[in-house]
Parts: structure tokens; sequence; C-alpha cells
């Protein structure tokens, strides 16, 4: 038995759980809103994604440029910048994912960028995908 | 099992962060704390970040409550007060001016106005490299005009930079008050406070600040100062019984002058921008004034640092107005009475033989040379309130101890543009400046000849490298004219003992061994004087003796003379230790008396007497004795005042002279040595009696 446990928590991808960035309260339990799984992934790629260098405090290394992009004209240089900064940033501090492509589409009457990652989790053969909008702000 | 977090006294972010994340592993809600990515992580750090701002402000607070780890200067101040310790305030640098005023005829159109008032308030500007500087005068000044010519004359102006301002509170016992002078800029020690019994009276009692608590009771006009938030200064007034308190209504004016400290020193050139105005009411133009710089604005000082105060206010709290050491006697010496030039104590156990249960202290007034009997007894008891108990104060006058260097400097004369005799001037200017600092502190006990040495040779880029020989100096002085006396004078540094040097007849060989040859040179001498007894008939007499050694007491001749004009005399060092009288007559030394005290080489004793002095070239009763020391260093006796008197420069440019100088050497009598370069002398004869510098500062 305990062999088994040992090769299940080397090669199989655990559980994960982590609180819902809404922090939003479960209506019935009263408890945090929670997030599992590919969705904490998820969640967790936006949100480093949309964090700013110097955000978290003492971990000036935590986050990406993307915000600061946002801001320049947008050309095809700036598509670039954006494109490596998510690459980089998500393989420095997702290790959970490998990224396969990233899709910048420019909404800019509305002041806007939609983003589509698509990446594998570490583990599981089935690809991923996360879409979200970038607004300055 | 780790149910909560370990770490409760870490002051480190992740070692916070990292125990609340060991925490959570022992929980199973949530698993992806440890993805920077996960909202967990955000939280954890918001979590780490109030953690350890508490622990660090936590820690700040117990580090600001105490002297030696507080870094806020309020807080330091706020301990140092606990100690009865106020931090030194800004000094304003100050200078001196000597103003000529012109006054035109008075209103009664006869004679000059009697006497001419200079106002206090800002008087003058002047620049230095660092911006321009407005100086004030704190009091006003009348001086008398001289009926003759109608001139004021303003000598000793003493000015201070900044402004004078003024500021009033008037005292309010329905409200809780503090009485800040409200500026950060301010000197202390410039500081005037009066008190009138409300804002329209003119009668004022002036305050001053208190020194201590002993002396006070409930009518004594003082106040106390202490430092508070922001560098302001606190006045506070007695509570009744120490120092008077303050009456509802008084009125109260300070006046203050708000200064740049030490950014004004230098400044030189003074433009008059003040208000001078006669007896008779009339504003004297600046046209008719003539200003001159008598000492150009010096002294000016920051305020004291955080870090002194951490390091001073303790030793202060540890004195406690008390006299135990030597340094306790020279400071409240030198705060009961302020006349003091320089005061200087030490242990009668230092003294050789030792004296014990004594503390001698010397006093130098600022004026004269000597105290009277009245004030020392008044020194005296006044000092032993503070001293301990079985301790007996003895006021005596100082000692000085005169330290003459001899100085040769090479230079390179194509590096600078001076001539020797500018440069010698520069290095003068250079040692002048060094003998003020050096006298503050005696010099710290010491002068090393190194020490010096470099000091010359920083005087100027152009300098080499100098070659220094010193020589000592004290004044006989406990002799008055015509009356035997025999006085010691201890130079407490070993002497060059000249019996070492002169060698034997057979150069150290054969059967004369112990046997010496004559010392050939003098290492303590006297300046030129008339003894009694010693006269042109007793050197007359000697010469027809066909011998230079006259080797007859002054007694033993003065009974069969005719001719008793005195002879120029002078006592040397025969070299084996005992002092002889000389007279010099047709340029050939001769031998008035073979023993007239003695010299002790090792200790630099040199004891003078019996003889009876009749009289000195300036006709003072002072007769300076020049003795050569054996070592580079210089060791300043206990209670001695030493000073640099007279020093020789000599520059000499190597590009054109490169002749080496020797250090000094006893056999040589030719090259570097003191002395004639006969060979006899290896110092020579002082001219001049010892003098201790006057100092020409009007401060």
């Amino acid at each position: 038995m305990a062999s088994y446990r040992f090769r299940s928590e080397k090669y199989v991808s655990r559980g994960f759980k982590d609180l819902a960035i809404s922090l939003n309260s479960n209506p019935s339990t009263g408890d945090f809103g929670v997030v599992r799984n590919e969705n904490a992934i998820k969640q967790s790629v936006r949100n480093l994604i949309c964090t700013m260098y110097g955000e978290r405090p003492f971990q000036d290394e935590i986050g990406s440029r993307v915000r600061e992009l946002l801001f320049e004209p947008w050309d095809p240089f700036s598509v670039d910048s954006m494109k490596g900064e998510i690459y980089n940033c998500l393989q420095r501090l997702e290790p959970r994912i490998e990224v396969t492509s990233i899709d910048l589409r420019d909404d800019s009457d509305i002041n806007s960028i939609q983003v589509a990652i698509e990446y594998t989790i570490v583990g599981q053969e089935v690809q991923q995908s996360v879409d979200f909008l970038l607004e300055r702000a | 099992m780790s149910a909560i977090p370990s770490q409760l006294t870490s002051l480190d972010f992740f070692e916070i962060k990292e125990s609340i994340k060991s925490y959570l592993r022992t929980r199973k809600e949530f698993t992806d704390y440890d993805f920077e990515g996960s909202t967990s992580s955000y939280l954890i750090d918001v979590l780490a970040y109030n953690t350890y701002y508490t622990a660090f402000n936590a820690n700040m607070a117990l580090n600001e409550a105490f002297l030696e780890t507080a870094t806020v200067r309020d807080n330091i101040v706020r301990i140092a007060k606990q100690l009865n310790y106020t931090p030194r305030s800004i000094k304003a640098s100050r200078a001196c001016l000597a103003i000529a005023a012109q006054t035109t005829i008075g209103l009664n159109g006869t004679t000059y106005p009697e006497f001419a008032t200079l106002r206090k308030g800002d008087v003058f500007v002047a620049n230095n490299d660092n911006d321009n500087f407005t100086f004030t005068l704190t009091q006003d000044i009348q001086v008398a005009v001289d009926s003759a010519t109608g001139i004021a004359n303003f000598d000793n102006v003493l000015v201070y930079q900044g402004n004078l301002l003024r500021y009033n509170y008037t005292v309010d016992y329905t409200t809780r008050q503090d009485f800040v002078i409200p500026g950060e800029n301010v000197d202390t020690s410039l500081l005037v406070v009066d008190i009138s019994p409300n804002a329209q009276s003119s009668e004022t009692d002036t305050y001053n600040l208190a020194a201590n608590v002993t002396a006070a009771d409930a009518n004594t006009r003082i106040y106390y100062l202490e430092e508070t938030d922001d560098l302001r200064y606190r006045l506070v007034f007695g509570d009744g019984s120490i120092g008077r308190k303050l009456v509802d209504g008084e009125y109260l004016t300070i006046t203050y002058v708000s200064t740049n400290g030490v950014e004004a020193n230098g400044c030189k050139n003074f433009d008059y921008i003040g208000n001078i105005v006669d007896s008779d009411g009339r504003v004297i133009p600046p046209a008719a004034l003539q200003v001159t710089t008598k000492d150009a604005a010096q002294d000016g000082e920051d305020r004291e640092t955080g870090l002194s105060v951490k390091f001073r206010a303790p030793r202060a709290y540890a004195t406690q107005n008390r006299a135990v050491t030597e340094t306790d006697y020279e400071h409240i010496v030198s705060e009961i009475y302020p006349q003091a030039a320089s005061v200087t104590a030490y242990g009668g156990e230092k003294l050789n033989p030792p004296v014990y249960g004594k503390v001698y202290v010397a006093i130098r007034p600022k004026t004269g040379n000597k105290l009277n009997a009245t004030t020392k007894q008044k020194i005296k008891n006044d000092l032993k309130k503070y001293s301990v108990a079985s301790v007996e104060p003895v006021i005596i006058d100082p000692t000085s101890f005169y330290i003459i260097p001899k100085s040769y400097v090479y230079y390179n004369g194509n590096d600078t543009a001076l001539t020797g005799a500018q440069l010698g001037t520069k290095i003068l200017q250079a040692i002048d400046q060094f003998n003020k600092n050096g006298q503050n502190n005696r010099f710290g006990g010491r002068l090393d000849g190194s020490k010096f040495g470099s000091m010359v040779d920083n005087s100027d880029t152009a300098i080499s490298g100098n070659v220094t020989q010193m020589t000592l100096g004290k004044n006989l002085d406990k002799f008055t004219f015509g009356n035997v006396f025999t006085q010691c004078l201890d130079f407490g540094n070993p002497l060059y003992d000249p019996s070492k040097y002169s060698g034997n007849p057979d150069g150290g060989t054969g059967d004369n061994t112990g046997v010496s040859c004559k010392p050939s040179f003098s290492v303590a001498k006297s300046g030129t004087f008339y003894a009694t007894g010693y006269t042109e008939d007793l050197v007359n007499l000697t010469l027809s003796d066909g011998s230079t050694d006259a080797g007859v007491t002054s007694s033993g001749i003065s009974t069969n003379v005719l001719n008793e004009v005195l002879v120029p005399v002078n006592i040397r060092d025969d070299g084996t230790g005992n002092l002889i009288l000389v007279t010099t007559r047709d340029e050939t030394e001769l031998v008035l008396n073979p023993s007239v005290g003695s010299v002790n080489y090792a200790t630099g004793q040199v004891c003078v007497g019996p003889i009876a002095i009749q009289g000195t070239p300036d006709n003072t009763e002072r007769l300076p004795i020049q003795v050569l020391p054996a070592g580079g260093s210089i060791l300043i006796p206990p209670g001695d005042d030493p000073t640099v008197f007279s020093p020789t420069v000599n520059p000499i440019d190597y590009t054109i002279n490169d002749t080496a100088i020797p250090a000094f050497d006893p056999n040589n009598f030719n090259g570097y040595n003191f002395g004639d370069l006969g060979g006899l002398n290896i110092i020579d004869y002082p001219t001049d009696t010892f003098t201790y510098p006057v100092s020409e500062s009007c401060f």
C-alpha cells in the first residue's frame, strides 16, 4: 500500500484547491468560495498576468509588465513584447502548466485586449485555455 | 504536528510567510499556497506583511526607549533629558570688528555730540564661499564721542551671524503653556529672556539659565532649557521653590539669534547695514563710518548630533557636578571663574615627591599673568562645594612650558610660486595654528616630533620634508633682585648627557679606561643677566691671574673692588652636571663661578642657585633657561601649560641647494646643530625672556 501511494503522489497530478478571487461566500454554508483543479490554475494564470512588478510586498520578481504594455502604442512590436511577457511570466511562476499558444486580439475600439492562452497541465494531456480581457484602468 | 505558527520573534518577511505556510500544510482546506499565482498566496502575503510590520514596530518602539539603541533624534533627546542633559544647540559664527564713526557738530552748534549708540539688531552683511550672511548685534553699544575729533570708536564689537528675533508669551494660568522658542536654528547661548509684569510695562527682569538647582530658591530668577520635539528648545520656569514661579499675566520676551551655524565661518568683508545714532538722535550715515575687521567670522558650529548626545549624556550624568577627576576640576573651575583663559588640574600624587590629598589647579587668567591671593582663596572656597571632603584643592599659578622648534624645511622651488621667505611665513602660520589648537588640550600631554613634522610638511604641497629639533624653555621666576635664591625647574624630559659624547683621551682603550675628556657642549643655558658681586674688577682680576676660571665666590671679591660695574653673565652646564657662571671677555669665555647649581640629565631637572640676581635686561624678575631634550618626543609635565615659542623655520629649495641637513649629532658642531659654528655650543643662550603668547583675539 505504501508504495502505491508513493507512485500516485509522484506521477499523478494532485488536486488543487484555492480561494476564489472574488472572495464571495457560499450562500448556504457562509464559507469562502473555492476553486478547484483546472479552475484554480486558470485563476492563478490570470492573477499572475494582472500583477505588476513590486505589487507583492518584498517580492519584486512576482508579476509581469503586461499592464504597463497596455499603455504602449499598439503595433506588432508591442504585441510581440506582450506575448513574450506573458510566456515568460507563466514559465517562471506557474510550474503547473506548459504554455502552448498565446493569442492577443486588439479591441482598441473598446480600449481593451482580448487574451487567449492555451496550455497543458503538467501530467495531463488535455489542452486547457483561458480567455480574459485586459483593460486600461 | 505544528498547529500554530512557530516563528513568533522573526523580523524577516519570508520567515514569517514560511511559518504561515507551514501552518497551512497541517490543514486540508487549501493546497495552492505554494504557487505564487494563487489567491491564497496573495492572502498569505498580506498576513505576513502585517505580522512583519507589527513585529518591526514593536522592536523599533522598544529600541527607541533606550539611549543606546534609539535612532530618532527626538527620542534620544527625550532620554537624555532624564539624565538632565541638554544637547548643545547650533552655534552662531562670530566676528570681531572695530567701527570708527565720524559725528557732526551737535544741535547746539558748538560741540560734538556726547555719545553715539550702535543699535542692536542686524548690523552687517558679509559673504564667504558658501553664501551671503547677515550678522547681528545682541546688545546696544554706547561709546563716548571724542570731543576733539568727533569720532566715536566702537572697539571689539562682537557680531554674531544670524537674525536677531523676538517672540512673546503672556503667562496664562488657564491653559497648559509651553514656552517654546519658535525656530530650529536658535543659538541658545545668545538667548535673552526678559519678564515684565504685563505687556505695557517697561520694567523688565532678565532671567538667567539655571546651572543647577542647589543655589536656587523661591525668588531666583532662572529658567531651565530643554530640547523638545523638532529641534525646538523649550523654556521651563521655576515652581515657586526651585526658581521663581511666573505670575498669571506676566509678559515674556524671548530674544534669540536664528543662525546658519558653521556655514558662515570665514566671512571677512563686512558691509554695514546697521543703525548708529548720536546723542542728539541723529543717524550717522554709513559714509561716515570706517569698519575694520579684527577677527573674521569663526567658531560657528552645527547643533550636537544624536550620536554625540548618546555619547555625552551618560558621561555628563556621571560627573553630577562633583569634582572628582582632574577633568571635573578643570570643568568646574572654568565655570565658577569664567575669566580663566585656561585651567589645568592635576593630582598631587603626580608631583615629585608626591603630595597626597591635594589637587593642584593652575589657572591662567585672561588678563595678566597671575591671580591675586584673594581671588585664589575665593575660587578655592567655591571649589570646596564640589570637591570630595578629604581632598584639598590648591590654586596655583600656571607654569609655562615653552617648546622651541627649529625646522629646516626642504621644498621644491619648481612646485610653488612662493619665495623661500613667503613659504617660511606660511609654515609659521601653520605652526601658529597648530599651537593654538594644541594649547586647548595641552597637546594631549605630549608633543611628538613626527606629528609636528607632518604638520609642517602638510602646510604646503611643495614641501618634501623637514628636519626639526626641539628645545625646551622655562623661566626662573621665584627670585627678587639682589636676594640669594635657589630654584629648580623640572623639564620632565631626559636631556642629552654631554659627558656620554665626550669620549676619552685614547679612544676608549688602554690605561685610560674610565677617564673621560672634558665634555664639549652644554644642554642647559640661561639668558643674560647681572649677578650680584660679579663686577668688572672680578673679571680683570681673573684675567690678570692668567686663568679663565675665576674660582671665587662673589663675597670673596666684592670687598676689595674699585670698579663695581656688573658684567653681563650667563649660566650654562659644564657637561658633567654642574651649572657654571660665565661671561665673555674679548670673545673668550671666562668662568666666574664653577658651581651655581646642578643639572640632572636623566630627569631634566635644572636647579639654579644659590645665587643672587641683581638685574635682567628687560628688568623683570624672570630669567629664561633653555635645555636640549634627548628624545624626539616631548612629554608635557603635569600642570605645565605648553606653548610653542618663537619657532625658527629655514626653508631650503632643494633644487638649488641639496645639502643634507643631518639630524641632531652631538659630536657635530658645524652643521644643523644649534649654537655658534665655532663648536662650543649646541644651543644658544636664550636672548629673550619666555612669554606666554597673549591672545590678540577679542573673543
